[in-house]
């Protein structure tokens, strides 16, 4: 059975957060879908089943589909949504990575991944699950899982590096 | 699938695997790969306040909607166990009398004084939740067992037996949705309000 969705609320709403924060374009819309995560978990805990993975692990489905779902509702209105401006010296990306918010840079080089590669970077290290989780969750294997993250982190390096 | 990867960019990937588990653990090493410990840093932050208030009123609403037919039930039930009590202690002789036994005063009005306090303990989750199991501790079994009263009343005593098979199947209707809302979640409390 699950925890009582407050505590699970207590445990789970950083990854969440974190994993909505780096898929969706500004914080407003992160912090509508965490909560619509936690709606959704509240009336579908009878999904919950132990013996297929963790609490987390589920969460973070439910997640992905909320996440999917906001995009769906969007893009007819604004397909060009995904990845948004971002103000400051585009000149110089190293000043760029040390400004405080730096979860903008994020959403925007994230833009430039494929999408798998997006979601792989955003399941790692938003909500922080382990490859194993990862690879269960986008049905490949962990081996595969770790290899779509090591490409993507390397494809953001050059990236990152080129400006 | 996995024989298809190249077994060099394999144990690139696997130690990068082991570096992202540190630093998202423990936070980066010194030595982390810089872009490791940009995306670490990047993501992490607290959710705000304010989510968290906003969730718990969701959730609190969610909540309260789940045990909803439950409390009318306990409602329900708790009505019925009320007039039974009251009947007993204004029209113990009328009951007596369709009964065809005799009427006993004192018996009348200990058990309709029972019955009014059994009605007021399964009324109770209806103003807090978090009493809810005790609506259910008292109004399953004695209305399961009026229930069986009320069969033996059938053809006998109308008003009765309409009574007891009503709190027969309050008290079975009490018990399955009890176990049907447990099942899946957590027990009422307070913290959800009635």
């Amino acid at each position: 059975m699950l925890p009582d969705l407050g505590a699970l609320y207590e445990d789970h709403a950083p990854s969440v957060w974190r994993y909505a924060r780096a898929r969706l374009p500004t914080d407003a819309d992160a912090e509508d879908v965490t909560s619509d995560v936690f709606i959704r978990a509240a009336r579908s805990t009878h999904t919950f089943d132990p013996e297929r993975g963790s609490p987390r692990a589920w969460l973070m489905g439910i997640a992905r589909n909320a996440a999917a779902d906001w995009w769906r509702r969007r893009t007819p209105d604004a397909p060009n949504a995904r990845v948004p401006d971002v103000p400051g010296d585009e000149d110089d990306p190293a000043d760029e990575v040390l400004r405080t918010d730096a979860v903008d840079t994020l959403r925007k080089v994230l833009g430039m991944l494929s999408e798998r590669e997006a979601e792989a970077i955003a399941l790692r290290f938003g909500a922080e699950l382990s490859s194993a989780d990862i690879g269960a969750a986008l049905g490949i294997s962990p081996t595969a899982a770790r290899m779509l993250v090591h490409r993507a982190v390397t494809r953001l390096r050059g990236v990152l590096q080129d400006g | 699938m996995d024989e298809r990867f190249d077994s060099t960019e394999v144990a690139a990937a696997e130690a990068l695997d082991d570096e992202i588990t540190i630093a998202v653990d423990r936070g980066p090493a010194p030595t982390a790969d810089p872009v490791v410990v940009w995306l670490t840093a990047a993501v992490r932050s607290a959710p705000p306040a304010r989510l968290a208030g906003r969730v718990r009123a969701e959730l609190a609403r969610i909540e309260r909607r789940r045990w909803r037919p439950l409390q009318l039930v306990a409602a329900a039930l708790a009505a019925l166990f009320l007039s039974q009590g009251l009947s007993n202690l204004v029209n113990g002789d009328w009951v007596a009398q369709n009964l065809g036994e005799a009427y006993s005063q004192h018996a009348a009005t200990e058990s309709g004084l029972a019955l009014l306090a059994a009605g007021m303990a399964v009324a109770g989750g209806l103003f807090r939740l978090s009493w809810l199991p005790l609506s259910v501790a008292v109004g399953a079994p004695l209305g399961l067992a009026f229930g069986v009263i009320g069969i033996g009343e059938v053809g006998e005593f109308t008003a009765g037996a309409v009574l007891h098979l009503g709190q027969g199947a309050g008290g079975v209707a009490l018990a399955v949705l009890w176990w049907r809302t447990r099942r899946y979640g957590a027990a009422p409390t307070d913290e959800h309000g009635a």
